[in-house]
């Protein structure tokens, strides 16, 4: 039951009360709830009776005061065991103020802090070894994981941190194998590995050598070494993958076998000439800006169509795929056609690469006076090297009046036919789908004093040494095998190294025979090549008439 | 008025420094909070329980969880005063509570009221006791209030600074306390003005 006076009244009159007023004056000062409050104010006044205290003797207030600072030593000397952040900042700040606070007395502690610090340590510990687990495991794993692109960025993470060119080169090399691996788990998991796999192995292969050619003497040697190892390792396990894997992934490994090839015989040539290396992978050159892909990439289909061994070609589907010096290089590689007579003249300028991929080894023999080397000693290497085909006489003069690299190429192409007097006068405009075909692989066998086989064992040699890459190389070549009756391994092994010029010491070879008359038979290659006798005039021009009729 | 306040803040910075040194168990420092504290909270508990062995044994036991409350890194930041007080009042409510679970008593507080026992109440003996008596059968909060206000002469302010109520609260706690303490003196025979 509550009384009618308000709260506020109430306070007021017990605080006049408790400040010594009477209650009579305060009854009086609430008239109207004198009532209901004067009852209160007796109880707040009988209250009065119990503020007296009755204090413990003096000896109890001291003995209560000596349990107390007893129980300040005891607690002193207990351990705490607070939360673990409290302690921390206990911790610390204890240790910053030990030196100016020395008379604080130190509290224990159940565990000490440098034990839950450790603790703190070891989770820190744990969680970043779990970090290190999804690394490793990133590091082994496939495209089709989750946890591929940290490996990828990895990989990249490891580049960044190398400034060295040849360890990053030995990186992309060990990266592109990586690649490789990748395929062949994954074909043997019965997937098709993407083409993207692809490109990253080519690029990382493209870049290793282009870092390769940057590099010193010694350093390019070595990587261009282990770069070999790898790319042939790598080559045997994609060709050993291939046999148990399925149909649609066995392409795809193929060409990635077939491009390993690629970069092996780049390693090689690398190896043997390593100026040309560094011309074609260095700062400029036509690997720096990507032109050496088609061989390597998708050039792989013209590959097959061009190379030893492919299919023939007529007419113009037979043209030339190389339109560039990489694919010259092949195309005049070792196993050149023959030449002869004023056809058969170096070049004359000095430019190495030019001379290199017009006259490489294999390139036909000459004879006489107009056999005379080339300007430099590495064009006379090329040009008349081991298996290149002999020449005699005047005939045998060196075919290029110019150094135009394209002019020449296809004008003494692979297996280029021999040719007689004036006829196998070289071509004069120099333009390259002409001359291709006139000297192609295949030319008409010469006959007469001109048309003498190579008179060196390098041919053979060369021929031997010949690839099935190399093979693959040049439809003129196979043009050469077919209308020359293939009458010889050696053509045809002689055809299939590096550069046409192996092609011309078979086709020397040919020439030398009788059945080289096949020479009629190169000038049904003269077919091939499209209006070779125009040019030529003669059977042994026939080449040349290709040319012309090229143009 | 602005003396005042500029009084309080000092004596509020002089107690947070005591305190910081209590916390790291500075043995002057805590004797200095024993002897400032230990009367008022001895009356006080006095004036609820009536006997000096109990008050001197709740006064101890005040104490003794103030030491452990620091110890354990929990105790009062500042205002050790009201921290005190309101130990002080939770200790006395254990006190009866285990009196009255000793006695078989039953639950509701109201019940414990000594004036429904004639027998404890003819124990009392005195006025004094009626009083304290039906002062049992507030609740804990209206004899808190009623305590802090009437017998250790505290302000509204004060006693809402301990209780943590507001004033206002405070205020109405008083008129509910005083009314019911009316009926409960009646009931035990004391006589009230009408």
């Amino acid at each position: 039951m509550t009384t009618r006076i308000s709260d506020d009244q109430l306070d007021l009159a017990v605080s006049r009360l408790l400040h010594g007023d009477s209650p009579a004056n305060i009854l009086d000062s609430f008239p109207a709830e004198a009532a209901d409050l004067r009852p209160i104010l007796h109880v707040a006044t009988t209250l009065e009776t119990l503020r007296p205290v009755e204090t413990p003797a003096v000896e109890s207030l001291v003995s209560d005061r000596n349990d107390f600072l007893a129980q300040v030593t005891e607690l002193q000397l207990q351990p705490v065991s607070p939360t673990p952040i409290v302690r921390l900042k206990d911790w610390i700040s204890q240790q910053l103020s030990r030196s100016s606070s020395t008379s604080t007395p130190q509290q224990k502690e159940i565990r000490k802090m440098s034990a839950l610090i450790l603790k703190a340590a070891l989770i820190l510990v744990f969680a970043f070894g779990s970090l290190g687990g999804t690394l490793a495991a990133a590091a082994d794993s496939l495209p089709d994981s989750a946890v591929y692109p940290l490996k990828l960025a990895m990989e990249q993470a490891r580049l960044t941190f190398s400034n060295d060119p040849g360890e990053q080169a030995k990186m992309h090399l060990a990266f592109a194998q990586e690649r490789t691996q990748e395929m062949v788990r994954l074909a043997a998991k019965g997937e098709v590995p993407e083409e993207a796999l692809l490109t990253r192995m080519q690029t990382h292969m493209r870049t290793a050598y282009q870092l390769a050619a940057q590099a010193g003497e010694e350093q390019m040697q070595g990587l261009l070494t282990q770069a070999r190892k790898m790319t042939q390792a790598s080559g045997q396990d994609l060709e050993a993958a291939q046999e148990q894997v399925q149909e649609r992934a066995q392409d795809r490994l193929q060409q990635a076998s077939g491009m390993m090839f690629r970069w092996q015989q780049e390693a090689e040539a690398g190896l043997q000439d390593p100026g040309s290396f560094r011309w074609r992978f260095g700062p400029g050159g036509p690997c720096d800006a990507g032109d050496c892909e088609p061989p390597f990439g998708d050039g792989d289909q013209q590959q097959h169509q061009h190379g030893p061994g492919g299919p023939p070609c007529e007419g113009e589907e037979c043209e030339p795929p190389y339109g560039d010096g990489d694919r010259e290089q092949h195309q005049h590689g070792p196993g050149g056609p023959p030449c002869e007579g004023e056809d058969c003249e170096p070049p004359g300028d000095g430019k190495q690469q030019q001379n290199q991929y017009q006259h490489g080894p294999g390139a036909p023999p000459c004879q006489g006076e107009d056999c005379e080397p080339p300007g430099d000693g590495n064009q006379e290497q090329h040009q008349y090297g081991p298996g290149g085909p002999s020449c005699e006489g005047e005939d045998c003069e060196p075919p290029y009046g110019d150094g135009d690299q394209q002019q020449n190429q296809y004008q003494h192409g692979p297996g280029a036919p021999p040719c007689q007097g004036e006829d196998c006068e070289p071509p004069g405009d120099g333009k390259q789908q002409q001359n291709q075909y006139q000297h192609g692989p295949g030319a008409p066998p010469c006959e007469g004093e001109d048309c003498e086989p190579p008179g060196d064992g390098n041919q053979e040699q060369n021929q031997n040494q010949n690839t099935e890459q190399n093979q693959g190389q040049g439809d003129t070549q196979n043009q050469n095998q077919e209308q020359n009756g293939q009458g010889s391994n050696g053509q045809q092994s002689g055809g299939s190294v590096d550069s046409g010029g192996t092609d011309n010491t078979g086709g020397s070879d040919d020439s030398g025979g009788a059945d080289d008359s096949g020479g009629s038979d190169n000038s049904g290659g003269s077919e091939n090549s499209g209006g070779s006798n125009d040019s030529g005039g003669s059977g042994s021009s026939s080449g040349s008439g290709g040319g012309n009729g090229r143009g | 008025m602005e003396r005042g306040k500029e009084r309080n803040t000092v004596a509020s910075e002089r107690e947070s420094k005591r305190l910081q040194k209590a916390r790291s168990f500075d043995r002057k420092a805590l004797g200095a909070i024993y002897d400032d504290f230990h009367q008022p909270i001895y009356s006080y508990i006095y004036r609820r329980v009536g006997d000096v062995e109990v008050a001197r044994d709740l006064t101890a036991d005040v104490f003794r969880r103030f030491l452990q409350a620091i110890h354990n890194k929990t105790g009062p930041n500042q205002n050790l005063r009201a921290w005190l007080y309101r130990v002080a009042h939770n200790i006395v409510v254990d006190h009866y509570r285990r009196r009255q679970n000793q006695q078989h008593y039953p639950l509701e507080e109201n019940i414990i009221c000594v004036g429904d026992d004639p027998i404890q109440a003819a124990e009392l003996n005195l006025k004094t006791e009626k009083v304290r008596a039906a002062l049992l059968c507030l609740t804990p909060d209206q004899q808190q209030v009623v305590a802090l206000k009437f017998l250790e002469g505290m302000s509204n302010k004060e006693v809402a600074e301990i209780t943590g109520k507001p004033v206002g609260a405070v205020k109405s706690l008083q008129h509910r306390a005083l009314a019911s303490l009316q009926r409960q003196l009646v009931q035990a025979g004391e006589e009230v003005p009408a």
